[in-house]
């Protein structure tokens, strides 16, 4: 009765609100060690029902006191995040965003240039590009850069003596948003022996999410690419391109 | 016009279809529970 009372446009309006709001966070939070407090929020939700429906007052009231301090607690030690959100908030669309397909083109043509000039240079590379499932584990492991993406950019962080060029680079909503970044090994037995550590960089990478990871060998320049644990050896830069425009363009 | 035109609305639900469901959730709980529905939201603290 009182549901259908308080029900009204206003509120209509003030739950989409907080869904636009409390879904950035999510997404932000996603793929961060901040992604467990999340779980400990919705369980924390799931035993406050759980309680009033059995209608158990002490505890129903024991766990409202503890969540209101909770969420106290959340905005202290996520304060440096939580800003971070509220300062993103305001860049994106709320829902979704999609590059611009012209925008797309350019980006994966600026990546295989420049894996295409570090593998004649016989320069090691290492680039993860982000898809669905965020890597902020591996871009905190690194040096946050939120850089232009530009062939050049990539070709100078992988420059031998630079500063960044050890470690992986990732790649997302169009920009390098770090360098230098460790991405977990593979411990798959399948893979040859002599694979080196940046191969099996980039096949862990795709392992553990559902990245594309690039890399070029600076033994013989050779360009491979990890998708979903599985590495494919010795493209050309033009391969390159043809794959990773049909693995982007892949509804997921 | 032309915005609303380039938005795809199947692919604006499926993206992270499973956060945005937990997303609404929390919401419409979050809604709820400070509007004194789920327990007393708070008001006799």
């Amino acid at each position: 009765m009182e549901l259908t009372r308080l029900m009204n446009w206003k509120a209509i309006l003030e739950i989409l609100i907080l869904w636009g709001v409390v879904y950035r966070i999510f997404l932000f939070l996603k793929g961060t060690k901040a992604a467990y407090l999340l779980r400990g929020i919705m369980i924390l939700i799931a035993a406050l029902l759980a309680f009033q429906m059995l209608g158990l007052p002490i505890l129903t009231r024991l766990l409202t006191y503890f969540f209101a301090f909770f969420l106290i607690l959340v905005v202290i030690i996520f304060q440096p995040e939580l800003r971070e959100v509220l300062v993103h908030l305001g860049k994106r669309h709320i829902f979704y965003m999609e590059p611009e397909r012209e925008e797309a083109e350019r980006i994966l043509k600026e990546i295989v240039s420049a894996t295409g000039a570090l593998s004649r240079k016989r320069t090691g590379a290492l680039i993860a590009l982000r898809r669905e499932i965020g890597l902020k584990k591996y871009t905190e492991s690194g040096v946050v850069l939120n850089a232009d993406l530009s062939s050049e950019l990539l070709q100078s962080i992988f420059y031998p003596s630079a500063p960044l060029h050890d470690g992986g680079v990732i790649i997302g909503e169009g920009k390098v948003l770090a360098a230098s970044c460790l991405f977990p090994l593979s411990e798959n037995q399948d893979l040859e022996k002599t694979t080196g550590m940046r191969h099996r960089a980039a096949v862990g990478l795709s392992e553990n999410s559902d990245s594309l990871v690039i890399t070029v060998s600076e033994e013989n320049g050779s360009i491979s690419l990890a998708i979903n644990g599985q590495l494919t050896r010795d493209l050309t830069p033009n391969d390159l391109l043809t794959i990773l425009r049909g693995q982007l363009a892949k509804p997921r | 016009m032309e915005f609303f035109r380039r938005v795809d609305i199947k692919k604006a639900i499926t993206h992270n279809f499973w956060l945005k469901l937990a997303a609404l959730i929390v919401a419409v709980f979050i809604w709820l529970y400070v509007s004194g529905l789920i327990t007393s939201g708070g008001r006799n603290i």
